[in-house]
């Protein structure tokens, strides 16, 4: 599968934080992507960077976390838009 | 004792007379050099003096990490006053909790002030840096007996202020200098952020001796500060082991990342023979520094000097955590032999006590006998053991966990959550519920994030019928660690 749309990447992200969100009682279908996943104790530092590499190797796409706005870093919408760029460039 | 202990102020005034062209902070977007650090550091004593007496300035820091929130704490006590920082990025009723306790005079920021700590703070003076006066103050006033106020996690819920004197803020910076050879040349990280006594040892440590500082403010960069060493080629960094981890599993612990580093200090939880094997493999000629302490003996009272050719030998099941520093003293008490016991602290770095606490304070900062002579103590709760020469962590004696380095009172998580019963198991904190009465685990968890930091967010709320008791009816912390199969927890019971 090819991975090119917002939809798509999002599917990823929220699958793999699936369990994560689970356990805290939250519903993964009603994630607000702008949610700050560090800052809501969804997932640590270490959670991040297993998140990004789980990302990277189902989609085949590339990020540089450099690129993405500090203040989105680490919500849905900062990572896959994050990636979407990174496919572009 | 350190062969000069010098109060901190006098030496950063020092090296701004002496260096006003080097740079004293090095942020993203603008470089400070010491002669504006120090003109800023009187300017906001200035502004701190003309509101209060001297000797009665409690002086509340609600700045971001940087340049400014260092030259306040620094005008803080050029002003005769004494601070407590706060994590400007704490939930909301955590920086309430510790706003309303410390009852500030004044409150230095940079922005207009957040309704939620304007509140808390009632009639405290408000320096704002945006709109700071051009008059500085010429000469210190006669220090306050403290120097700051940290604030850790409380068992009661209630964050709990741990008081450090000014002469053991000057004993620490003092062993700091000697101890780890600091240079003006040299170049600094300032990861921990201000409202964790971690931080204490990069700021007093690189200011006070010429040296710059590198505060790590971008959000990738706290993530992955690999490549922040490597960009500004820093000769010290200073940080918690779980650090290292991060940065191994992002493949930044390299040589492309570590080779500019002279040192490494370590302090805040175990360090692990893994976590050498990683960093000397990147860089063979560093020396790393592993340190032991709790805030109350200010950041760190051990010391233990690793090279490539000698760490293997300091490694048990953790890293040893070393000899006391010159001026302190370490021992062990309450063992059944002299090689085992509870940690006990003495020396001029002890802290007053605790915040307007003076049972809690009396409970843990005690006098015992030592060597014939009465002495003030602090009970760590740290049990440690000598094991062919070298000391090494053992366990916690009450509820007190670390989570990536931080400092958590088990109890504080209940205290969120009320009725509630936690436990540590696999690193992790989880949070046991008697049913959830009318709030739904989305309403808990909302909760929890509106009153804890990050790192004490329970990886999973688990809701029981009924909580297991003991014979004294308290809950019963042990039984519900074994619901989760785990061996070991962090509680009592």
């Amino acid at each position: 599968m090819t991975v090119t749309t917002y939809e798509q990447l999002r599917e990823i992200a929220l699958d793999e934080l699936r369990g994560a969100l689970e356990r805290r009682g939250l519903n993964p279908a009603q994630l607000d992507d702008g949610m700050d996943l560090l800052a809501a104790g969804v997932i640590d530092s270490f959670g991040f960077i297993d998140l990004v590499a789980a990302m990277e190797t189902r989609s085949g796409l590339g990020i540089d976390l450099a690129a993405v706005p500090p203040e989105t870093l680490t919500t849905v919408r900062g990572l896959v838009q994050g990636f979407l760029q990174g496919a572009s460039a | 004792m350190p062969p000069s202990v010098q109060d901190p102020l006098a030496r950063l005034l020092r090296w701004c007379s002496v260096q006003p062209d080097h740079p004293a902070v090095v942020e993203d977007a603008r470089t400070v050099p010491y002669g504006e650090f120090g003109q800023k550091v009187r300017r906001i004593a200035a502004a701190i003096a003309d509101s209060t007496a001297s000797g009665d300035s409690r002086v509340l820091i609600h700045l971001a990490q940087g340049s400014d929130a260092y030259a306040a704490m620094f005008g803080a006590l050029m002003a005769g006053g004494y601070y407590a920082p706060v994590d400007v990025t704490a939930p909301p009723e955590r920086q309430t909790r510790i706003v309303a306790g410390f009852e500030p005079t004044v409150v230095v920021t940079a922005t207009s002030l957040p309704p939620h700590v304007a509140a808390a703070a009632g009639q405290a003076k408000v320096v704002d840096l945006s709109k700071l006066p051009a008059t500085e103050l010429a000469e210190p006033r006669a220090p306050a007996h403290l120097a700051y106020v940290i604030f850790t996690s409380g068992s009661t819920g209630e964050p709990k202020g741990v008081m450090i004197p000014r002469r053991g803020l000057a004993h620490y910076t003092a062993w700091a200098g000697e101890a780890m050879a600091i240079v003006p040349g040299d170049r600094w990280s300032q990861h921990p952020n201000i409202a964790f006594d971690l931080s204490v040892l990069d700021i007093y440590g690189a200011l006070c001796w010429g040296a710059t500082l590198y505060p790590i403010t971008n959000r990738k960069d706290r993530l992955m500060p690999g490549d922040f060493v490597r960009r500004h080629r820093l000769t010290i960094w200073d940080s918690v082991p779980s650090v290292i981890d991060l940065m191994r599993r992002a493949g930044q612990a390299g040589a492309e990342q570590l080779s500019s580093l002279r040192m490494a200090t370590f302090c805040g939880e175990p360090l692990l023979a893994e976590h050498l094997d990683a960093l000397f493999a990147a860089n063979p000629g560093l020396t790393v520094h592993n340190t032991y302490g709790p805030t109350e003996a200010t950041v760190s009272c051990t010391l233990v000097r690793l090279s490539a050719a000698n760490y293997r030998s300091a490694c048990g099941s953790s890293v040893a955590l070393g000899s006391a520093i010159p001026g302190m003293r370490l021992d062990l008490v309450g063992g059944e032999s002299g090689e085992e016991g509870e940690i006990v602290l003495s020396g001029p770095q002890l802290a007053d006590g605790y915040w307007r606490q003076p049972e809690r304070t009396s409970s843990t900062f005690v006098e015992i006998d030592l060597g014939g002579r009465p002495t003030r103590v602090y009970r760590t709760g740290d049990w440690a053991r000598y094991s062919e020469g070298h000391l090494y962590f053992v366990s916690r004696t009450d509820r007190q966990v670390k989570i990536h380095g931080h400092r958590l009172e088990l109890g504080e998580v209940e205290a969120a959550l009320r009725a509630a019963g936690a436990v540590l198991a696999r690193g992790e904190v989880h949070a046991f519920v008697e049913g959830v009465g009318g709030e739904t685990l989305p309403d808990l968890h909302a909760k929890l994030v509106r009153r804890l930091p990050s790192y004490a967010i329970p990886a999973q709320i688990h809701v029981v019928e009924r909580f297991p008791r003991n014979a004294n009816d308290k809950v019963d912390a042990a039984a519900l660690a074994k619901t989760l199969d785990v061996a070991s927890i962090g509680a009592n019971g």
